[in-house]
């Protein structure tokens, strides 16, 4: 199985610390630069099918691990979707179960700090415990920002590729070089967008996000994915929400999978075909202009596509 | 030998500290966490006492329930919470001016303050059975003018410095206790000697060889004035005919209408600080009537009525909010939510938005599709609670939002299957 990751992963842990060194300059003045731009193309897709979320997390940090880890950062900045006062369940918020499997498979990597910073939809001190993220955190010694009240942490970041969004307030968590980026959302339908998971999980780390909607709504989703481009994104669809999303209670599905890319816009567009019917996939326009601004692969068919079960 | 007046200052500190650890029942202040834990991240929500432990600072004056008693009609005598009060009734009839002494927590903070004094005399006359039955009168009426000089209201409102929730209308109410503080600095004790209506209530059921009879007689000019206070309360105050404000206010939930709430609300805020959201805060709308001055109002651009909280239910000494249960706070319609279709970037075309009907808890925002596919949202009002969340997060500013909840002549109890 282990030899299986390495060969389809690509890039062999020597060839990785070769490039890391090399780009270790420009990566520390851009250090949200996408890997998968560098090898357009042949961008990867792990899916990992099982029942048992705990397995399912050893073996996503088993592939991290073997394609690269988090580089040389010491510190992550989880981005997980823990927007509603839902219970876990309901498929609104990242499952615990799989954010406590990160933060504790970070632990044996001897990557202790952890912040996840999220600006919440339903009032954070109800949201936090309802979705059981809190307790994750708390078990695991990592930290939550409640973004909606440390409006401190904002900063203001150009965007150079933007088309509509040419200037965004953002958690400075997620663009600090110290600090490895993952972003860790759930899959589920979305009134407004069509579909949430991982490209608009960054709503939550802006910090007007009231604005986006005035001005194209997949535009500056597309437009934000060329700034905050995530060392890993995992995507929890474990359970998704086929209607009434983003909050439900809706029809609920379990496909009792997670998405793993380094390319969001990938994860995204092969979470979109995969998990839900063509006519809700289709209205999540952000997947495509997000290709074509060249954030990342949209295309399936250039996907290599490894599919495991534990 | 312990002197009669040190036990009665142990006891006076104790019940001082007792009723202010009490008022901080519930959510403790954010700022008081963050001074506990410092650094950054999210901070929990503690909660050392469950929430309605504050009721029983304003909730034992017999009379704030001497008043709410005559606002309900009685119709809500059987309230096993209405027992402490009476219990003090006994004690005022039997030990008079006990609990002014030993058990007052006003009391105490300014005998503490005019220890060292002027000995001026600014306040001649006591003015305290005036209002005594000013507020016995305009309860009567349903409108309280006085009732917020309670003194255990009194010191029940000054948590609001504590808890952070002070607004510019909570002010002038709010002054009582430290304008006091400072006049006693000049005329010790003047309080407690000469406004305090609950003092004089305890003189005048005290027994004494006095007949309760000569005691009417010998009030007689304080009952005229209580009465002739409280036909303005009843003609012009309540019901001001110059109110240009003439819809209706957002009502925490249990309030039931606008005449009822104002009828009993004693001002003491004991809902604005156990407010986690600080939707709930106090307002002064100047334009409206004179009953709604200085209550706690609900503006949706401050905070959003949480789907899992009925916190302020809880707290309400006089029963001007209604205890719920959390279903029944859930089907509660305290508001209505309406599009203002000019504004709204969905009805106007102008973009693909939909944020109230993603943030609306109960599902109460359907949506229909314009000719060019534009999805615009519609209010049910059989199913809004008016928690105002959609107000709060629309993204329209200009400076309104295009979402906007208004309140119901009576709240109502929905039954909304989910």
């Amino acid at each position: 199985m282990k030899k299986q990751i390495r060969s389809a992963s690509g890039i062999t842990r020597r060839s990785f610390v070769k490039g890391g060194i090399a780009a270790g300059v420009i990566l520390s003045l851009d250090p949200l630069k996408s890997f998968a731009q560098e090898n357009a193309g042949t961008v990867e897709v792990w899916v990992i099918t099982s029942t048992d979320k705990a397995k399912m997390m050893q073996k996503c940090m088993e592939i991290i691990k073997a394609n690269g880890g988090f580089g040389n950062a010491k510190k992550i900045a989880l981005k997980v979707n823990a927007g509603w006062d839902r219970a876990p369940d309901v498929g609104a918020n990242t499952h615990p179960a799989l954010v406590d499997g990160f933060l504790s498979g970070c632990a044996a990597l001897g990557l202790k700090d952890i912040v996840l910073p999220e600006f919440t939809c339903h009032p954070a001190n109800k949201t936090f415990v309802t979705s059981g993220i809190l307790e994750a955190v708390e078990k695991n010694k990592a930290s939550l920002v409640d973004l909606g009240k440390d409006k401190k942490s904002f900063e203001k970041m150009k965007l150079e590729k933007g088309i509509s969004l040419k200037e965004a307030e953002v958690s400075n968590y997620f663009t600090n070089p110290e600090y490895a980026v993952v972003n860790m959302p759930v899959a589920k339908h979305h009134g407004g967008a069509g579909l949430t998971i991982a490209m608009k999980n960054w709503m939550g780390a802006v910090k007007d996000r009231g604005w986006w909607h005035k001005n194209n709504l997949h535009q500056c989703i597309a437009d934000i994915s060329t700034l905050l481009k995530p060392q890993w994104t995992i995507i929890d669809a474990t359970r998704t929400m086929m209607d009434k999303g983003p909050q439900g209670p809706g029809e609920i599905k379990t496909p009792n999978m997670i998405i793993i890319s380094k390319d969001q816009v990938a994860a995204d567009a092969y979470a979109a075909k995969t998990l839900f019917p063509e006519s809700t996939a289709s209205k999540a326009k952000y997947i495509q202009m997000a290709a074509e601004l060249g954030a990342g692969i949209a295309d399936v068919a250039k996907m290599k596509v490894t599919k495991l079960e534990v | 030998m312990l002197t009669k007046k040190a036990a009665r200052w142990i006891v006076k500190i104790f019940f001082l500290l007792l009723s202010f650890s009490l008022l901080m029942a519930g959510p403790l202040p954010e700022w008081l966490l963050k001074l506990a834990q410092p650094g950054k991240g999210f901070i929990k929500e503690v909660i050392l006492l469950p929430v309605w432990l504050v009721k029983w600072v304003p909730g034992i004056s017999p009379l704030s329930f001497l008043s709410s008693l005559e606002a309900h009609k009685g119709e809500r005598l059987v309230f096993l919470w209405l027992f402490p009060a009476l219990v003090l009734l006994l004690i005022f009839v039997h030990k008079g001016r006990f609990f002014c002494r030993w058990i007052c927590p006003l009391g105490t903070v300014y005998e503490a303050t005019c220890l060292k004094n002027m000995k001026t005399h600014i306040l001649k006359k006591r003015i305290s059975g005036y209002l005594f039955w000013g507020i016995i009168f305009s309860s009567l009426v349903g409108f309280p003018i006085f009732l917020s000089l309670d003194p255990l209201s009194t010191f029940t409102r000054a948590n609001l410095l504590c808890e952070g929730t002070i607004t510019l209308a909570s002010i002038i109410p709010g002054l009582v206790f430290p304008v006091f503080i400072i006049l006693g600095i000049f005329q010790p004790m003047i309080w407690c000697a000469k406004v305090c209506p609950l003092g004089h209530m305890v003189d005048f059921f005290t027994r004494s060889d006095e007949k309760y009879t000569d005691k009417f007689k010998r009030e007689r000019r304080e009952i005229i004035t209580g009465i002739t206070l409280s036909i303005p309360a009843f003609f012009l105050l309540r019901k001001n005919p110059f109110a240009s404000r003439k819809e209706f206010p957002i009502l925490p939930p249990g309030a039931g209408d606008k005449e009822t709430f104002s009828a009993l609300c004693s001002r003491c805020y004991a809902c604005v600080n156990v407010c986690p959201t600080r939707i709930l805060a106090v307002d002064f709308p100047k334009d409206a009537d004179m009953g709604r001055w200085f209550e706690p109002e609900m503006n949706a651009y401050r905070g959003t009525c949480q789907e899992s909280c009925n916190n302020c239910t809880q707290v309400c000494p006089t029963g001007a909010i209604k205890k719920l249960s959390f279903d029944d706070k859930h089907q509660t319609q305290i508001g209505i939510a309406k599009v203002i279709k000019e504004k709204c970037i969905a009805w106007c075309e102008k973009d693909h938005c939909v944020v109230c009907i993603e943030f609306c808890p109960y599902l109460a925002i359907d949506s229909t599709e314009s000719v060019s596919g534009y999805p615009r949202p519609v209010v049910n009002p059989d199913k809004c609670r008016g928690c105002g969340i959609c107000q709060n997060a629309c993204p329209v500013r200009d400076p309104g939002a295009a979402i906007v909840v208004g309140g119901v002549e009576k709240q109502r109890l929905l039954n909304v299957e989910e």
